[in-house]
């Protein structure tokens, strides 16, 4: 979750300090209200199940944080929420406890998120949305959004080369499934095309979504959460599921953690489904444990608007953590140049 | 101006603060030489050199020199009269003028940065009073463009620039410019020989403190810009994430101080040049 | 306009200053013959800058005309004027080095290099400062900055001089020396110079005529002898100069002191109230009362006390009530011949010097 960091950086300062005892950890996520999520669907229900005590703190850049705790030999989190990602190439680096599978049980979380050292966390989603007063028609897919005939408008995408080279490769309106690996060659060559039409490369959700909501443009990417949350409030905006890139958050152990122990169990307990299914109740992220879905803990209906819910899962394209591990490194200057 | 020596327990009095100045300054600028010029603890050029050669950096740097070099020229042509206004003004009209100078100051510059996007978006504020005299005009965007990112750098720096400016010109007698008046200078002789010269160490020091903080911006060109020419500090922070080690951020903030320390050097050149022209 | 006739180089007629209900100046009227020295004198707040400024054309007058040459100038701006003006702060310019500050007016004339160069070399001679042409004005003492400051005036080839307290900057010994450079400068060049100062010394050694100021008006005007020996009023009395002030008044068209002694006054004076200007250096210790002079004063009263001044003695006198100071040469014969404190002292003034003031 890069974007979030030019808020976290804003507040970072404030981080709360972490309390070292025995019977405690250490989290940091990302702060703000995604983190008054987690607290109440998984740091408070595990701190009372466990009787331990959950101290917080926040990121500011990420896996970069981490890598200076780690190289500094001082740990002070037991815990950590980043992006998928970060959590591949972080593993490349060891910068992680090696999690056991024997205390934190999988089953019901994709495969391409359980690594050795990270498991996946939650969902969140890149999505197409629109202004509904905009003159121009709304695109309903990723191939309408590329096809800059049939719809001449004003489109913005995320200056995030994993998200929005992903989008790029339904361009022809390739199925969800079959996104992968994803042919950067031709991927950089549709951006290229539609970079005319593009008003701004977005680096944070509030800049996404405010683009569609004031009509600098009609339609453009922008995470689920913020867009779903303006939509109740009444804003004139709308999105669709269809091709969302579903990119995951995940949790890691640094290496060196001084309470790596009590950490598991609590990582255990994070992503195990009855607290999975605590999490639509208070964010628009979804579950990564798809049998969060099987515990009776979410009617039909409210199942039927998460993000993630089985039904939602087919119609969006999971951003693969492995491929952007091997690959972003060598496509940064690429991108560099066509966001120019 | 006699010679400065230091005795022993001088150095008691300054001790502490140089103490931090090391801790707090040049260690932090130590550890990012380091990161940037060694690889597995040997000394190398290599990570450094692929830096500098590599186009991710140049365009940034080019972008960063545009932007940078606009901001500054703008804000001292709009800065300079506004300073020299507040130091001929009186007592009053000075005190009032450098308040309201002052006042935006205090609000947070994100704040001030998404007041720039609600005037400059379509349907913004701009639009809807220039529509008060084109009432048909089709909507038009300012932001998300390279003119928008400056703009709102121009009005973040402008108390930056003035304000140095205006305790050098506040500085200048006013008996100087009628001293010239008198032995029959125009007025706008007397500025251009006798005000502009003087107040030429402020304009270099205004010029000097705009130019630095603009390298670094941030979330300016980020939020206005719409993400298009990126800076050079978008990209050290993209590499911090990127790189499995500090060598490459490094690297070019190493780079970055090399070229502000050319930067500064010229300027100083410029500004002695242009003083002992008058000498 | 003036007539043709007229020699004045500066002819100010009757102007008045406000500052929002302050008047600065009240019709204030002063003519200068050319090569004439003037200087203003008076106390802080007098409006003697005042009345320079408005000759250099920073202030504006809200009536009455300055005419330069005849020729009004009122809406003039100060860089058409042709004044060269010697600042209290000498306002030398610091980028420019001396010979850079003295050519300004020529640059600025756009005079040819070579006609510049020997005008200042010629000017730096004429204050003596043949060496330092290269120099920057804070490499300078208060002095010298001083009289590059004159040269730069000059260097300007004023109509008028206008020098604003030109001296106070500097110390005692210094202003001495400055004064007399100043007279010798405008002495050769013959420039009409107007000088403002707040000291008398200053300005009765180096003026041909004195302008004394009191609340924005000019009190009197006259050379220095004139001014000192024939106040016209209390102020101009008291401000230049030592004096007691004895009561008087005429009936008649007769002088008498308060205790009825007559005083020999020329020139029919209107019957009323008035002052005795009593100058501590006009008055001369007398042995006893047959020793007068005809027309002369006596003043009997009692000696107070003794200061020796080195080559003067001053005293101090109680006179019916009032003190007197005297003061004479320090010649044992005169000392010898003071009585011993708390004794009687006889002092006599010269009919010559009986000076008549109106009172209030």
């Amino acid at each position: 979750m890069l974007k979030k960091m030019m808020f976290v950086a804003a507040l970072s300062p404030l981080a709360m300090t972490a309390v070292a005892h025995a019977d405690s950890i250490t989290v940091a996520a990302w702060g703000g209200s995604y983190q008054d999520a987690l607290r109440a669907s998984f740091f408070e229900p595990t701190a009372k199940e466990l009787g331990i005590t959950i101290a917080e703190d926040n990121l500011s850049t990420g896996l970069a944080d981490i890598r200076l705790q780690v190289q500094g030999k001082s740990v002070r989190w037991d815990l950590v929420d980043i992006s998928a990602e970060e959590c591949v190439a972080g593993e490349k680096e060891g910068l992680f406890e090696p999690l056991d599978y024997n205390i934190v049980k999988s089953d019901g979380i994709d495969k391409r998120l359980v690594g050795k050292s990270w498991i996946g966390f939650v969902y969140y989603s890149v999505v197409l949305a629109h202004n509904t007063n905009s003159k121009e028609a709304t695109p309903k897919n990723w191939k309408d959004f590329f096809d800059t005939k049939g719809f001449p408008g004003r489109r913005s995408l995320g200056n995030f080369p994993s998200e929005t080279l992903t989008i790029a490769a339904m361009a022809d309106g390739t199925h969800v499934d079959k996104v992968y690996p994803i042919d950067l060659d031709k991927a950089f060559a549709k951006l290229e095309e539609l970079k005319p039409n593009i008003t701004a490369w977005w680096s944070s959700g509030t800049q996404a979504t405010n683009l569609i909501m004031d009509n600098e443009v009609d339609y453009g990417s922008s995470w689920n959460g913020r867009i779903a949350t303006l939509k109740a409030s009444g804003a004139p905006v709308d999105w669709v599921v269809e091709g969302g890139v579903l990119n995951a958050d995940c949790l890691v152990i640094p290496k060196g953690a001084k309470n790596k122990d009590l950490a598991m169990k609590a990582l255990a307990r994070f992503v195990s489904p009855d607290l999975q299914a605590n999490l639509p109740k208070h964010a628009a992220n979804g579950p990564v444990n798809v049998k969060a879905f099987e515990t009776g803990k979410l009617t039909r209906e409210e199942a039927a608007k998460v993000i993630s819910s089985p039904e939602n899962l087919k119609k969006q394209v999971l951003l693969d953590p492995q491929f952007w591990g091997d690959n972003i490194v060598g496509i940064q200057a690429r991108w560099q140049n066509l966001v120019q | 101006m006699g010679n400065f020596t230091l005795a022993k327990q001088d150095f008691l009095l300054f001790g502490p603060a140089i103490l931090l100045l090391a801790v707090l300054c040049y260690w932090p600028l130590a550890w990012v030489a380091l990161q940037a010029l060694t690889v597995k603890g040997e000394l190398s050029f290599t990570t450094i050199a692929t830096v500098a050669t590599g186009q991710i950096f140049w365009v940034s740097t080019l972008n960063t020199i545009y932007l940078t070099t606009s901001v500054v020229l703008i804000t001292a042509l709009v800065g300079y009269p506004l300073a020299y206004l507040v130091s001929q003004a009186s007592p009053l009209w000075s005190y009032t003028l450098k308040f309201l100078i002052l006042f935006p100051f205090w609000t947070s510059t994100l704040v001030r940065t998404y007041a720039w996007v609600v005037i400059l978006q379509r349907d913004g504020l701009l639009v809807n009073a220039m529509r008060m005299v084109v009432p048909d005009m089709t909507p038009v965007s300012f932001l998300n463009t390279r003119a928008a990112s400056t703009i709102g750098m121009v009005h973040i720096m402008l108390p930056f620039f003035v304000f140095p400016l205006l305790a050098s010109m506040e500085s200048i007698k006013r008996d100087y410019l009628r001293a010239a008046e008198s032995l029959g200078a125009k007025p706008i002789i007397a500025f251009w020989t006798v005000f502009f010269p003087l107040s030429l160490p402020g304009l270099l020091s205004s010029v000097i403190m705009v130019l630095m903080l603009s390298i670094g911006f941030y979330i300016i060109p980020i939020v206005l810009g719409g993400g298009k020419g990126a800076v050079i500090s978008m990209v050290i922070e993209k590499s911090l994430s990127l790189y499995p080690d500090w060598a490459v951020a490094s690297s070019m903030g190493l780079l970055l101080l090399l070229m502000s320390a050319v930067a500064l050097t010229i300027l100083n050149a410029l500004a002695n040049k242009a003083q002992s022209i008058w000498r | 306009m003036k007539q043709k006739h007229d020699p004045s180089v500066l002819d100010i007629d009757r102007i008045s200053v406000t500052y929002g209900s302050l008047d600065v100046l009240k019709d204030v009227s002063l003519a200068a013959k050319p090569g004439e020295f003037i200087s203003l004198l008076g106390p802080s707040g007098s409006g003697k800058t005042t009345v320079l400024m408005s000759i250099a054309g920073f202030t504006k007058p809200s009536t009455g005309t300055i005419a330069v040459d005849g020729v009004a100038v009122n809406g003039m701006p100060p860089h058409r004027r042709r004044m060269g003006m010697v600042f209290q702060s000498y306002a030398l310019f610091p980028h420019m080095s001396v010979a850079r500050n003295i050519g300004y007016p020529m640059r600025i004339r756009r005079e040819a290099a070579q006609t510049i160069d020997r005008k200042v070399a010629e000017l730096l001679k004429l204050v003596h400062l043949d060496k330092y042409g290269d120099r920057m004005p804070a490499q300078l003492s208060g002095g010298q900055q001083q009289r590059v400051a004159i040269a730069r005036a000059l260097a300007s080839d004023p109509t008028i001089l206008l020098m604003d307290e030109p001296l106070s900057a500097l110390d005692k010994k210094l202003r001495e020396e400055m004064l007399i450079e100043i007279r010798r400068i405008h002495d050769e060049f013959g420039v009409t110079t107007i000088y403002v100062t707040h000291d008398q010394r200053e300005a009765l050694t180096i003026s041909d005529r004195v302008a004394v100021m009191s609340g924005g008006r000019i009190v009197q005007i006259g050379s220095p002898q004139e001014i000192y020996d024939r106040p016209n009023g209390r102020f101009v009395a008291d401000f230049i100069g030592e004096a007691a002030f004895l009561p008087a008044q005429v009936r008649n068209s007769a002088a008498f002191m308060e205790n009825g002694t007559s005083l020999d006054v020329r020139g029919g004076l209107q019957d009323g109230q008035y002052l005795m200007v009593v100058r501590p250096e006009r008055l001369s210790v007398v042995a006893d009362r047959t020793d007068l002079s005809p027309g002369a004063v006596l003043l009997a009263g009692r000696l107070q006390r003794v200061f020796f001044q080195g080559e003067t003695v001053f005293g101090t006198v109680l006179f019916e009530g009032q003190e007197v100071l005297f003061r004479c040469l320090n010649q044992s014969k005169v000392v010898a011949a003071l009585p011993p404190v708390d004794g009687e002292i006889l002092l006599a003034l010269q009919a010559a010097d009986i000076t008549l003031v109106p009172k209030g």
